[in-house]
């Protein structure tokens, strides 16, 4: 039981590691559980996601953690989804993700949604809904919907709405998406193309 | 004595002149109100008390550091302290909104859900120099982002959910993802709307010099 708890806190380490944050202390998880600090978005999703499907005053808890995180940060994620280590919500304003599978160091600003193409679509299935590489950044307002690939260190734009698979490495911009090569690769995609 | 007072004096005309914008008449009253959360007016009200009093030193600055607290729980509002706005700040419907370090001109009105911030996120959250800068009386539609080093100017305007990273010339509107730069009606109709209403050869006549 102990390594649980253990697991538990050494993940929400490398989350609030993520905001900036090097040392966890009680106090600031206590803020954080309380809605108090720029963090509690993140641990209230952490929270949740632990004690859903615990039997009966955890699960309580559980369902307590998901209401207080709406009231007080507006967020709303699926306790079902798998979020690698160092999560972050810089402003966790309007963002709603559903059960989505994401690696390490995903990055989601304000009013972005994460979530279903249709709402006829189960909303406990991991394969209705997008999954992530690492290093992912999704800007403020994007949607990304439907059963997609987002891979390694891409970059969805502000108010983009993403219905495609995106490579590692690119962006995806504009309604609906297009995706744009990194910059670092276009020039020797060039020169090949010369030679 | 004037010295020590100069500052409040300072701060209640920006403020009264965002209650004036706000269609509210400046009182005591109102300000009460809007520090305790209940009024359309709290949340430019909340982040002008942040931006006076985070460097103020101890006992201000955790004053300053609740009321951006405040103004997260009753307005879904953030706003960095470090913006500067000028007076008649007016936000109809807060809710949503994220403001980074910019500098902007009076009279800002801003819609719900409305981003300004960086284009990158590795760049640096403290340095001002990669947010955008703002002229007077420009209104932002809702849900849009205005994002990284450019220019707004006067008297602009940007359309529902547009992404703006490119500048806006003054009077002009910015519409679209990525956004687009219209030129105001009044340039393309060089004369007096009577005139084309009276003489519609006159308007054929700008067409074909055009």
């Amino acid at each position: 039981m102990f390594t649980k708890v253990k697991l538990f806190f050494a993940l929400v380490a490398e989350d609030a590691k993520a905001l900036g944050r090097e040392r966890l202390s009680m106090p600031f998880c206590l803020m954080a559980l309380l809605g108090l600090n720029r963090f509690s978005a993140v641990f209230l999703h952490r929270v949740e996601a632990a004690l859903f499907l615990k039997g009966f005053p955890l699960t309580a808890f559980s369902r307590l953690a998901s209401r207080w995180n709406g009231l007080w940060n507006s967020c709303e994620i699926s306790p079902l989804a798998k979020i690698g280590p160092g999560f972050c919500l810089p402003h966790p304003t309007g963002v709603v993700i559903g059960t989505i599978l994401a690696g390490k160091n995903l990055t989601v600003l304000q009013n972005a949604t994460i979530a279903l193409k249709d709402r006829g679509l189960a909303s406990d299935d991991f394969r209705n809904f997008p999954s992530f590489g690492d290093n992912v950044v999704v800007g403020a307002g994007a949607a990304v919907l439907g059963d997609i690939v987002i891979s390694d260190g891409a970059v969805i734009g502000s108010n983009a709405v993403v219905i495609i698979d995106v490579p590692a490495g690119c962006l995806a911009v504009g309604n609906p998406a297009r995706v744009i090569a990194p910059r670092s690769k276009a020039p020797s995609r060039k020169l090949s193309v010369l030679a | 004595m004037s010295q020590v007072f100069s500052p409040f004096k300072q701060f209640f005309e920006l403020v009264a002149g965002d209650a004036k914008a706000c269609d509210r008449r400046p009182s005591m009253v109102l300000y009460m109100k809007a520090l305790l959360g209940p009024s359309r007016f709290s949340s430019v009200f909340l982040f002008r008390v942040d931006s006076a009093l985070h460097d103020k030193g101890l006992p201000w600055s955790l004053l300053a550091k609740l009321a951006r607290r405040w103004n997260r729980l009753w307005n879904n509002f953030e706003i960095s302290e470090g913006a500067r706005i000028g007076p008649g700040m007016y936000l109809p419907h807060p809710f949503g909104v994220v403001i980074g370090r910019i500098s902007a001109g009076s009279n800002l009105i801003i819609l719900q859900n409305a981003t300004f911030g960086l284009k990158d996120i590795r760049f640096d959250y403290q340095d001002s120099s990669h947010y955008p800068r703002l002229g007077d009386n420009v209104t932002v539609g809702a849900g849009a982002a205005v994002l990284g080093n450019i220019a707004i100017g006067d008297g602009a305007v940007i359309g529902a959910n547009a992404v703006v990273i490119t500048d806006v010339p003054a009077g002009c509107r910015a519409v679209g993802n990525p956004a687009r730069v219209i030129p105001p009606r009044t340039s393309l109709l060089c004369t007096s709307d009577a005139e084309l209403a009276f003489e519609p050869s006159a308007a054929i006549d700008l067409r074909g010099a055009d």
